[in-house]
């Protein structure tokens, strides 16, 4: 029911766009969806069965080889694979279909984010540490030359904001001892403004530290009935913006 | 700002596109302009498929009003020479109705040397006409019998009746005798109807035969002209 629900309203929104025989590009959500960090290796690592099998086992990730689907890009020196399950993709496609629309491309909202992110602190030479919130807890990826080198997630129950600033900061200065990296740390922080205030503490001016957050010269307006209850997050903002910038 | 190159966008349907046996990559996306230049190249080439389909039908409309205008003068002189041949065709079906009419006048009027031999040559001897009344289709003849050594009054008057019915133009029966009338030692009177077949005409011979010359010199000619008869 909720898949023909959901098939309904992008069928729905499409007509309202007047965009009828547009091609779909799909974010998935943070959930469900992994990415690692390959040394060693080429973007088409996972075009072969064999290859692809050999290397998902030694990924450390809770994706059977078999029953995902993964794709690799490259990044920098490196490569970044992105993996799903492959129930969940074909959840997805399943949903598309059912609304008779050609999907173009599949991509992920934390992948997606940290593009725009790339693109859009083109003019800071320094390391990037990101958070955003994931469910109750807060994510934190440390970015050099565009490769997100740690993905850490901070869990928050019963943990005094305190003891949160102390554990991110412990794990961003754990990375810079062992990187031997001791460059300023530009902070993109995906927050709501009233939660942003709580994670200004991270930045420390002595090192040159700065925020990087910056207002988005476009704003979708969320298209539904019951929009106004659920805005876009900053962090869905960032990843759709990203999609417009790449489009264009 | 310096602008840091583009990163590579993933396609996690890359490998699903591959088991399916499609390429790799998606179709390229065409830019708006590219979708839009489409769009007016084909609109642009359907009005103008339009514009010259109208244009040829223009030209044939404008040959076809010249061939009009050309045949409309020709038009009218066969529509005269067309009326006039009716009249003319009306005028000769009335001319030959006529001469139809007049050839069967002519050929129709009974001889009357000719009948009055063949009255003579069926008239027994014994028997005067006293008054003989000639219709298109009947004879009327009144007269006395007189009786002789061999026949009486009466049996005068039957043998000219059976005369009268071995005529050609006279059909069976068609010889009544309406009344006779005897007393002694008197004449029998008589008359007779006699019933005619207009439609039996007389040979040129049997005329000829009857000292009608005149009339089988006219049906002869009348046989030369190629008149009907």
């Amino acid at each position: 029911m909720q898949r023909e629900a959901m098939s309904e309203a992008l069928e729905e929104l499409l007509f309202d766009s007047d965009v009828v025989g547009a091609r779909l590009e799909l974010l998935l959500p943070v959930d469900g969806v992994y990415w690692r960090v390959l040394e060693g290796v080429s973007a088409d690592v996972f075009d072969s069965d064999a290859s692809s099998a050999a290397l998902s086992n030694g990924l450390d990730w809770p994706l059977d080889p078999l029953e995902s689907y993964v794709t690799a890009t490259p990044c920098a020196d490196a490569v970044v694979a992105v993996g799903v399950r492959r129930t969940m993709l074909q959840a997805w496609i399943d949903v598309v279909e059912q609304a008779d629309l050609p999907l173009q491309r599949v991509d992920w909202l934390v992948s997606c984010a940290q593009r725009c992110l790339h693109h859009l602190s083109s003019g800071w030479t320094g390391d990037v540490a990101w958070l955003f919130p994931h469910g109750s807890a807060v994510r934190l990826v440390l970015i050099h030359d565009g490769v997100p080198e740690v993905d850490q997630t901070f869990a928050r129950d019963g943990l005094e904001p305190d003891a949160l600033i102390s554990e991110i900061r412990r794990s961003v200065s754990a990375w810079q001892t062992l990187m031997n990296r001791y460059v300023p740390l530009g902070w993109w922080l995906s927050f709501p403004e009233s939660h942003n205030q709580m994670f200004m503490l991270l930045i420390d001016a002595a090192r040159q530290d700065c925020l990087l957050n910056q207002p988005f010269a476009w704003n979708p307006a969320p298209w539904g009935e019951d929009s106004g209850d659920d805005p876009l997050e900053p962090l869905e903002q960032l990843a759709l913006f990203g999609m417009l910038v790449e489009i264009h | 700002m310096p602008v840091r190159p583009p990163m590579a966008v993933p396609d996690l349907l890359r490998q699903r596109r591959v088991e399916l046996g499609l390429p790799a990559a998606p179709p390229p996306l065409r830019p708006a302009w590219v979708v839009l230049g489409m769009g007016a190249g084909l609109g642009t080439v359907v009005v103008l498929i339009v514009l010259t389909v109208y244009w040829q039908l223009l030209n044939r409309e404008r040959s076809l009003q010249q061939t009009v205008a050309r045949l409309t003068p020709l038009e009218q002189r066969v529509a005269k020479a067309r009326s006039r041949l009716q009249k003319a065709t009306t005028s000769a079906a009335k001319l030959e109705q006529d001469t139809a009419r007049i050839t069967a006048q002519l050929v129709s009027l009974r001889s009357g040397s000719a009948f009055l031999e063949q009255l003579r040559r069926v008239t027994p001897a014994g028997v005067k006409l006293q008054s003989v009344a000639v219709q298109p289709a009947q004879l009327s003849i009144s007269g006395l019998a007189e009786p002789s050594s061999v026949a009486g009054g009466l049996e005068q008057i039957n043998a000219f009746a059976l005369n009268l019915e071995s005529l050609a133009a006279v059909p069976i029966d068609g010889a009544a005798i309406q009344q006779a009338q005897t007393s002694d030692g008197n004449p029998t009177t008589f008359s007779l109807q006699v019933r005619i077949d207009p439609s039996i005409k007389p040979t040129p011979q049997q005329l000829r035969d009857l000292g009608a010359l005149g009339l089988a010199a006219r049906f002869e000619l009348l046989k030369q002209k190629g008149l009907p008869l």
